[in-house]
């Protein structure tokens, strides 16, 4: 090959044209490949082993390749550089060859290689060999080969705008192909007894990052009494301010002591989860005189196990970062007070919630570390609710009607058990000032007063019946959208705050799966995005959580049920962005002339509830009657169509090292004999406590043995699978030292799932 | 019925039509022209390759004709590859790579999917350096470029 370039310089090469007479035309003869057209960017010898321009010239001269049997042609370019700083007159001299190599085929072959190339890894490699592969290796391909990878999980993805591109989605996959292959090896050695027989696979924690907070691991020389190490309870609260694209994490942590049990909440910077910014004491919430809406005598002894359910940080003004928290106090267990003993309780069920400010002004040293802070109270209030079944507690902003402003409210979604369950939905701006309640006591909380706030029921009589709900994920647009499942998979999705119903989730099964189906109950809900976008900013955090907002991307809602035995089924169903967009911006149908407009954009005028401290009970407050119906005024506005969202669905049998038993973990679900009999194969298999989503692998926890991680997209032929079907599905991480730190709980915090143990906490990236 | 085919060096050969209607490009044109005893001129395609995809044609000739979409799936793709084409495609790179021309010019879509497939094949488990020595191409990258890939690298390598 001969080049040279100077202006009316003459180029000449052997560009792949083997012989240019077609007898017979062919959409796909050599002559009518079609090649990328490009400008010429950037200066002829940019020290490549083939100068830009060269290639960029063989790609134009293909474009218009002669169709004589002349042995050589020659073609004139006029070829401007990127600013039009430069142009050259070209000439193109082409002679014909056979191909010799790779490169010297036709681009659209090239990429039909590239699409036969299934390892991500290859791939990979591959982009990494010369510029001009590397410049064919684009979105599209990565995107094809996440499809090929996870052909089951993302049956219905659509081509989805990630913010990275092409570097986004090579690390998507890859991420995932390294997960699933290289992250697991083999166990060997003394097994729990639940899976012995089985080929149990130890997932590679080389990644994760333990913390141990030098505050839980007090100086043994102190005395036992004040040595009683502080322990996690429950998973972390997360808040990522946008303004200021902090984020904070914050713990609840309990201790005993002298038969006495104390909270305090722990609160860390993302950057840091070895030392706390602050340590809040639990007399900031639980002093009586704190609380500006209750007196009600509530000590440190009678609250019930505390979970912390939510908190939100505001940008620091005046050196002081105003922080507020949501503790939830459940029932006590009612078992000898016991170090742990006392964490048994039932899950969702709280009988006292409290809300709280705290004001932080964090202590730096001359150099320029954090050496403690300073803490100042601010207004507690006291919630008493009489649906005491709260699975969702947000706190949020929204445009207060009357101002015109914005305000931070509230919102608390739960199940109320009554002669058939509801949803209701209880909101109030954050902290309001409200009268006092006088010589309150418990029981007599009858007494109606004027209240912040207001409750709703969702959905009206023919409404499903909830067991679960999840809302949709943080930072995204939708955080003010619900999922709502009922225990036999049927599910809606409302926006709560203009309590308007958005969708209907079908479930969908095949006919094969119809005999199975009998005995199973869905207990879980979990709304993800469909693809998870690790963090690829290269300003973010090298540990950054991948909190980030999103702006684009559809999500996926995933349903868990358990049936009898072993079996286990999961269904998602597939939301795509810019149709829930669509339908959230939706006019409702035409109405006739006179009759007041609602639009779904503003919130729908409902009935308001009068509420009081002791929340009341949803059969007193108004419920929107008919679901697709939007009380506008006096009048009632049909909304349009509802959304109906079919379905998939995978059952699972044989093919588990563990099992949830709802039984054990909510009283909020009503469970049929054969769940009750469900207990009498716990023998056999691991007890998962909870469980997460995050992409397509269902992660469970377990307080013995760590984590289990199932791939849900494993490939098979049919719907139902069993062990002998798969190789490697799942694996576990064997945690070495639980008997001494056992695990708490476990949650998907953007790119992470968050590990949190009695005495330590674990990040585990998943992408980064 | 035969069909005779006729390379870029003017060797004939003979072979029946529903082998030679394997080709897309073929097919087409005998629907278009109608039964004819011309011979059909390849000129693109030399007598070693054409020998080559007789062969192959020869071969398969029972075979389903492949949907066309069928390949574009990258759900339903796979890289598994029959024995007898592997054995087939056996052959050194210059030789492989005219098949897979011959194969796209002549329209033989499972002909050219084995192709694709088994350069994809010489790929897996090479490294940059491994798959430019296997397809002697030079590395080009920028010493920019071979920074990026550096720190692309260290990325993959903290999984």
């Amino acid at each position: 090959m001969i080049f040279s370039i100077t202006n009316a310089a003459v180029i000449f090469f052997f560009a792949f044209q083997p012989h240019p007479t077609i007898s017979v035309g062919s959409p796909n003869g050599y002559n009518n490949l079609k090649r990328p057209t490009e400008q010429y960017s950037g200066y002829p010898d940019q020290g490549y082993g083939i100068p830009e321009s060269m290639r960029l010239c063989e790609y134009a001269a293909s474009s218009k390749r002669p169709r004589t049997q002349d042995t050589a042609e020659c073609y004139q370019y006029h070829l401007t550089g990127p600013h039009n700083e430069q142009s050259v007159d070209v000439t193109v001299k082409i002679g014909h060859r056979e191909p010799r190599g790779l490169l010297d085929l036709p681009f659209e072959l090239i990429m039909m290689i590239l699409r036969r190339v299934s390892n991500p890894l290859d791939l990979w490699n591959f982009s990494q060999v010369c510029a001009a592969i590397r410049s064919l290796i684009d979105e599209r391909l990565w995107q094809n080969l996440y499809i090929s990878q996870t052909p089951i999980w993302s049956s219905y993805i659509q081509i989805n705008n990630l913010t990275g591109g092409v570097k986004m989605w090579s690390r998507i996959v890859l991420g995932d192909y390294l997960r699933r292959t290289l992250r697991w090896v083999e166990v060997s050695g003394n097994l729990p007894q639940a899976v012995e027989g089985k080929k149990l696979l130890r997932a590679n924690l080389g990644t994760c990052q333990h913390y141990r907070p030098s505050h839980m691991h007090p100086d043994i020389s102190v005395s036992s009494a004040e040595s009683q190490q502080w322990r996690n309870v429950g998973p972390p609260a997360l808040f990522t301010d946008q303004n200021t694209n902090t984020t904070l994490s914050a713990y609840m942590q309990t201790r005993s002591c002298m038969g006495r049990t104390d909270h305090q909440i722990t609160v860390y910077e993302e950057s840091d989860y070895n030392s706390p910014i602050a340590i809040i004491p639990s007399n900031f919430w639980a002093d009586k005189g704190a609380d500006r809406q209750l007196e009600l005598e509530i000590s440190t002894e009678n609250l019930g196990p505390a979970r912390l359910k939510d908190m939100k940080h505001f940008p620091i003004k005046d050196g002081m970062m105003r922080v507020v928290f949501v503790v939830a106090f459940g029932e006590r267990n009612q078992m000898p007070a016991d170090a742990d003993d006392q964490d048994m309780y039932t899950e969702d069920v709280w009988s006292l919630l409290r809300i709280f400010e705290v004001y932080i002004r964090p202590e730096f040293s001359p150099f320029g570390s954090l050496v403690g802070s300073i803490l100042s109270r601010g207004p507690v209030e006291t919630i008493v609710p009489r649906s005491r079944h709260i699975q969702i507690f947000k706190i949020y902003s929204a445009i207060n009607q009357s101002s015109g402003q914005s305000e931070d409210r509230i919102a608390l979604i739960g199940i109320h058990q009554g002669s058939r369950s509801r949803t209701v939905l209880m909101t109030s701006p954050l902290l309001a000032t409200s009268p006092p309640i006088v010589g309150y006591t418990k029981g007599h909380g009858s007494s109606v007063r004027p209240s912040s706030w207001e409750c709703h029921v969702l959905g009206g009589m023919q409404a499903l019946e909830p067991s679960r709900m999840a809302l949709f994920p943080a930072q995204s647009d939708f955080e003010h959208l619900v999922v709502i499942l009922d225990r036999h998979g049927n599910g809606e999705i409302w926006d709560w705050m203009r309590r308007v119903r958005v969708s209907v989730l079908k479930l969908c099964v095949s006919e094969e799966l119809l005999p199975h189906r009998e005995s199973l109950h869905y207990w879980g809900v979990h709304v993800s995005w469909a693809i998870e976008e690790p963090v690829c900013d290269e300003s973010a955090l090298p540990f950054g959580l991948g909190l980030r907002r999103r702006a684009h991307g559809d999500f996926r809602i995933v349903a868990m049920s358990c049936g009898e035995e072993n079996e286990w089924e999961c269904c998602w169903w597939n939301i795509d962005e810019k149709e829930l967009r669509k339908r959230l911006n939706q006019e409702p149908a035409p109405i006739a002339p006179g009759q007041r407009k609602a639009h779904l954009t503003s919130e729908p005028v409902l009935d308001s509830g009068v509420w009081t401290n002791e929340l009341s009970s949803p059969e007193n407050v108004p419920s929107t009657a008919s679901q697709n119906i939007v009380h506008s005024g006096t009048k009632n506005v049909p909304l349009p169509e509802i959304w109906v969202i079919e379905s998939s669905s995978r059952h699972f049998e044989n093919c588990t090292y563990g099992m949830f038993y709802p039984l054990h973990n909510s009283s909020a679900i009503t469970l049929s004999s054969q769940q009750l009999e469900v207990d009498g194969v716990s023998g056999s298999l691991l007890t998962f406590d909870t469980f997460q989503i995050w992409g397509h692998y269902r992660i469970a926890l377990t307080e013995e043995h760590g984590i289990c991680i199932f791939d849900m997209d494993q490939e098979d032929s049919c719907d139902i699978l069993n062990d002998d079907a798969t190789g490697a599905p799942q694996w576990v991480t064997m945690i070495e030292d639980t008997e001494e730190d056992p695990l708490v709980d476990i949650a998907t915090v953007g790119n992470c799932l968050f590990l949190t143990r009695k005495n330590s906490h674990m990040v585990w990236r998943f992408a980064t | 019925m035969p069909v005779t085919l006729v390379s870029l060096d003017n060797e004939n050969y003979v072979v029946d039509k529903e082998v030679a209607e394997r080709s897309i490009l073929i097919k087409n044109m005998l629907e278009d022209v109608g039964e004819t005893d011309s011979p059909i001129p390849l000129p693109n395609v030399t007598s070693t390759v054409l020998k080559k995809v007789i062969e192959y044609c020869e071969h398969h000739r029972n075979d389903p004709i492949q949907v066309p979409d069928e390949t574009d799936d990258p759900r339903k793709r796979s890289n598994d590859i029959e024995e007898w084409d592997m054995k087939f495609m056996q052959v050194d790179q210059e030789m492989l790579f005219e098949i897979i021309l011959a194969a796209n010019y002549l329209d033989i879509k499972p002909l050219l999917d084995v192709g694709c497939k088994t350069v994809a094949n010489i790929i897996k488990g090479k490294t940059p350096e491994e798959i430019r020595k296997a397809f002697n191409i030079v590395n080009d990258f920028t010493p920019e470029e071979e920074a990026q890939i550096r720190k692309e690298n260290e990325w993959a390598e903290d999984r």
